[in-house]
């Protein structure tokens, strides 16, 4: 295994053989994937004999259809639930290589893609977006320049960064997202930089398109910044980018790194920002994927919610906190969903059901994901991240 | 009478061939996007959680030609009577959790249960509800328990498992001690039926009086009928109000016998309605695992557990039966300590069967540096409680064998012994011996099929000699499938197998229905 936790199928054969072996299928019932297509071989039980059989030369790489490459949205729903990944070796020292999930191999599957050049068309675009730019729209980085001095946060000594990712200022919710954040942090007086356009995607893009190469580039490009800028503390506005300094970037030792759900339950705990104004609504919160069940953050959105005043706090039947539906927004999700795969939709009726007007998302890939989900269905619900929300009733 | 489909091909035809042609008609017939020939879901299809795997070099023996995904019963009569034209086989499967019989074969059809997964009716007045055979058991429970009922169709991999399985392996549940096994709460079924691809429905469906005099009850011809003698395509069920009180205990034996005569007399309260399930665990078993797992030592006295649940609709009832299952332990030699290690991920594996499953990592790789880990092979020779403790006896050695390296050098290299059996009830007067294997399927080759076969034949003569049978729910695990008829007809006597083959004959003349369902 390469650094950042790098490496090819060859590698990942005996966690394919593990899966193979165990065959228990509890990776099947919760695969949201699974659920619309009824088709086994989008869930990791199937993704494991497709990988083997792949390795076996039973099958070619041009055998295994787009969708089934690109559907899965990293949502871990089968890693979390799977059997073979309660030892307790694994619980204390698992990583991407021993780890059983259907998100490592579909990655697996679209690095031998990148590699032989057949990607979707969608896909190539943003990821040569991400190589130009830094951001997968194909806009210029100095509009992330602009943007952080209008915002007059330009990292200056500071040795906490706001870490916003490649979709601000890039895409408007993400921005509004992020300027929300922003202000509520300055309200508490929080001292804080953002980098700007020199601020790389942290590989949450890069390793999920199979750009293995470009992904640990960026994490080592990254890495030297925070340490040039002598960054003790990253907080971080998407899951996603959470996640990847988390579990990939090795070598930031002594940096604490937050989600900004974290940061802002600490500062309502210490009373430095207080939710006085009333919200009258009746509230769903949808767990994110790479916050709930990668992280096990379940509990400090909520808590968020409910210090709101007159805030109804509602969840969704059975698909809530670590069975949390995936919205789709994950994986290359954003950029390329195969026909007939709506996850978002799937979301959106569950959501509805849940009788709320408010769905409060914390992230920026949930946030887009949804609110387009619910102009789709026409359903008067509206999506608003949990920085917003605050920064409204403070 | 209805006529027999007749074939429109010879079967000197080669299969291949035959199952392209009906694949393209069937494709015209019920529509494309319900029939998979993509390599992928082909490939997806091969397995089960059994170890027939184990016995084949060749793993695109399983290989099916096509999985069908039929979405309505039409879609399955269709697939039926064109499978009797082109003489081509299906292979029904559900989740894929059982150990037998579900593998796909090369050149035949899988058909996926899992697009029929409607709950049709749920019927409080008469305490029966109706479902499409790939329901998932786990969807059917939890709406049941939303509602405020208990469905009884409860297997331990309650969340792969589907509906129609159940019913087509007389399935093992959680409460079988108290309420049987699946056929004795399974009202009716629609089936199709394999010579003429009509659905019938057998059974008293949904209505009232459940049992009747109007000709023949062919309900149990079903059960267990493994994708044999039809497909069945939606399930009515009994079910229960949720019983609102549920004590579970657990108590430690310094002996053997201690654990399993706790376990026969706790049995017995069974027959009340009150102990609705008990079971009985080595420390051969449990020592590895709490171990491996939790990282604890087994305390050196302890060599049985045996714990029990308790249900019932009226607290003060529960409370006492309760305090009296633990007279019956404590009369054994039971005894309780609170340094004892944590051992609920087995006693409710039901509800921890990620945890459960996850000791198909014991003894692997993947508990010390997290490499690859084994498959958990289930064994499950059934025998008279009266004959439990004899039988031990004399299985234990010969567990020992599979491990010692002298007796099975080659088996020893690939198989391990995790569990020498864990008795839990298997009907009225019989314990299913639970056994677990653990096997390493990269060091399996013919030297240890040979040898794994000539071991499970002392294994049989070993049950048959204590008056039980090889298997109460896994199948016939050790031998190739093109050995089993040998053990079926020993078992059973040829008469009786040639009765089956009879019956058989008779509902699928033209054999297209699961080969192996009886070999």
């Amino acid at each position: 295994m390469e650094k950042y936790q790098s490496f090819d199928l060859e590698e990942y054969k005996p966690t394919l053989l593990t899966c193979i072996y165990c065959y228990c299928g509890l990776c099947i019932e919760g695969c949201p994937v699974y659920r619309v297509t009824l088709n086994e071989s989008y869930a990791t039980r199937g993704l494991s004999q497709i990988a083997y059989a792949l390795l076996s030369g039973d099958i070619d790489l041009k055998d295994i259809p787009d969708s089934l490459v690109y559907a899965c949205t990293g949502c871990r729903w089968c890693e979390w639930n799977c059997s073979m990944n309660t030892p307790r070796y694994i619980v204390e020292h698992g990583n991407r290589l021993n780890k059983v999930s259907g998100a490592t191999i579909t990655e697996l599957f679209r690095a031998m893609r990148v590699e032989s050049g057949e990607i979707p068309t969608q896909i190539k675009d943003a990821l040569n977006s991400l190589i130009k730019f830094g951001n997968p729209y194909g806009l210029p980085k100095d509009k992330k320049d602009k943007w952080v001095e209008e915002r007059g946060l330009k990292l200056n000594g500071q040795d906490t960064v706001l870490y916003v990712g490649a979709l601000v200022p890039y895409e408007e919710r993400a921005t509004a997202e992020a300027n929300a954040l922003i202000d509520v942090l300055q309200n508490a007086g929080i001292e804080f930089g953002i980098i700007g356009g020199e601020e790389l995607d942290s590989g949450a893009f890069a390793r999920p398109m199979g750009e293995e190469g470009m992904f640990r580039e960026m994490v080592e490009h990254n890495i030297e910044l925070f340490k040039e800028n002598n960054i003790k503390k990253i907080i971080c506005l998407s899951p996603h980018d959470y996640d990847t300094f988390k579990s990939y970037y090795e070598d930031l030792d002594g940096v604490e790194v937050k989600h900004y759900t974290e940061v802002l339950w600490e500062l309502i705990e210490a009373g430095k920002i207080k939710p006085v104004k009333d919200l009258r609504k009746k509230v769903t919160y949808h767990d994110p994927c790479y916050l709930g069940r990668r992280h096990e953050i379940f509990d400090i959105p909520r808590n968020i919610l409910k210090s709101i005043p007159g805030l109804e706090l509602v969840e969704v039947k059975g698909w809530t906190r670590e069975r949390s539906f995936c919205c789709g927004g994950g994986g290359v999700g954003l950029f390329y969903k195969p026909p007939g795969i709506n996850l978002d939709l799937i979301r959106a009726d569950q959501l509805k059901e849940t009788g709320a007007e408010l769905v409060a998302v914390a992230c920026p890939q949930c946030h887009q994901t949804l609110e387009d989900a619910m102009k789709t269905r026409d359903y008067n619900i509206e999506v608003k991240s949990i920085a917003e929300i605050i920064k409204d009733v403070i | 009478m209805s006529e027999v489909i007749k074939p429109k091909v010879s079967p000197k035809e080669p299969l291949e061939i035959r199952a392209k042609e009906m694949i393209d008609e069937l494709k015209e017939a019920i529509g494309k996007d319900k029939v998979s020939v993509d390599l992928p879901t082909r490939l997806t299809h091969r397995f089960t959680h059994g170890p027939e795997v184990f016995m084949h070099d060749d793993l695109n023996d399983f290989l099916p030609a096509a999985v069908v995904h039929p979405r309505t019963v039409e879609d399955v009569q269709e697939l039926v009577r064109l499978a009797n034209e082109y003489l081509v086989p299906i292979i029904p499967q559900g989740g894929r959790t059982a150990t037998f019989g579900a593998e796909g074969v090369r050149n035949m059809i899988a058909l996926d249960t899992g697009s029929m997964n409607k709950i049709l009716e749920f019927n409080e007045e008469t305490l029966r509800v109706t479902a499409e055979a790939g329901v998932r058991i786990v969807d059917l429970l939890s709406y049941a328990d939303e509602r405020g009922y208990l469905v009884l169709e409860y297997p331990t991999m309650n969340r792969a498992s589907t509906l129609g399985s159940r019913v087509a392996l007389n399935g093992y549940n959680k409460f079988l001690d108290r309420w049987g096994p699946s056929g004795w709460y399974v009202e009716a079924i629609e089936v199709v039926l394999p010579y003429n691809a009509k659905a019938v429905t057998i059974g008293r469906g949904s209505r009232i009086p459940h049992k009747s005099q109007m000709g023949f009850n062919l309900l149990p011809l079903f059960f267990g009928s493994k994708g044999g003698l039809g497909i069945i395509t939606k399930v009515t069920e009994k079910i229960i109000p949720k019983p609102p009180y549920y004590k579970y205990g657990i108590m430690a034996f310094s002996t053997m016998e201690g654990g399993i005569k706790a376990y026969i007399e706790l049995r017995k309260r069974a027959g009340a309605g009150l102990v609705w399930r008990v079971k009985t665990y080595n420390k051969w078993f449990i020592g590895q695992a709490v171990r491996d797992i939790l990282g604890q030592e087994w305390p050196e006295d302890v060599e049985q557990l045996t714990d029990f649940h308790i249900l019932g609709y009226d607290k003060e009832v529960v409370d006492t039966m309760e305090k009296k299952a633990y007279e019956i332990c404590r009369k054994y030699g039971g005894f309780w300590r609170e340094d004892m290690p944590e051992t609920t991920f087995i006693g409710r594996m039901h509800e921890t069967m990620e945890k459960y499953m996850g000791m198909g990592a014991l003894r692997s790789d993947r508990i010390v540096k997290g490499g690859r880990g084994n498959r958990i092979v289930p064994f499950d020779q059934a025998i008279p409680d009266a004959r439990l403790i004899s039988y031990f006896r004399e299985f234990m050695p010969l567990l020992r064998e599979i491990e010692d390296g002298e007796h099975y050098p080659a088996l020893a290299t690939a198989v391990k012994v995790l569990s020498p059996g864990s008795p839990v009830p298997g009907g009225y007067g019989w314990t299913k011996v639970w056994g677990l294997l653990l096997v390493d399927g990269t060091k399996v080759d013919d030297e240890v099929r040979k040898e794994w076969a000539d071991w499970y034949r002392k294994m049989a003569e070993q049950v048959w000699r204590h008056g039980g049978t090889l298997t109460m729910t896994h199948g016939m695990m050790y031998v190739h499938r093109d050995m089993r008829k040998e053990f079926i007809k020993r078992e059973l006597g040829e008469e009786l197998y040639e009765l089956m083959k009879f019956v058989k004959r008779a509902l699928d003349p033209n054999g297209i229905m699961n080969p192996y369902a009886l070999p």
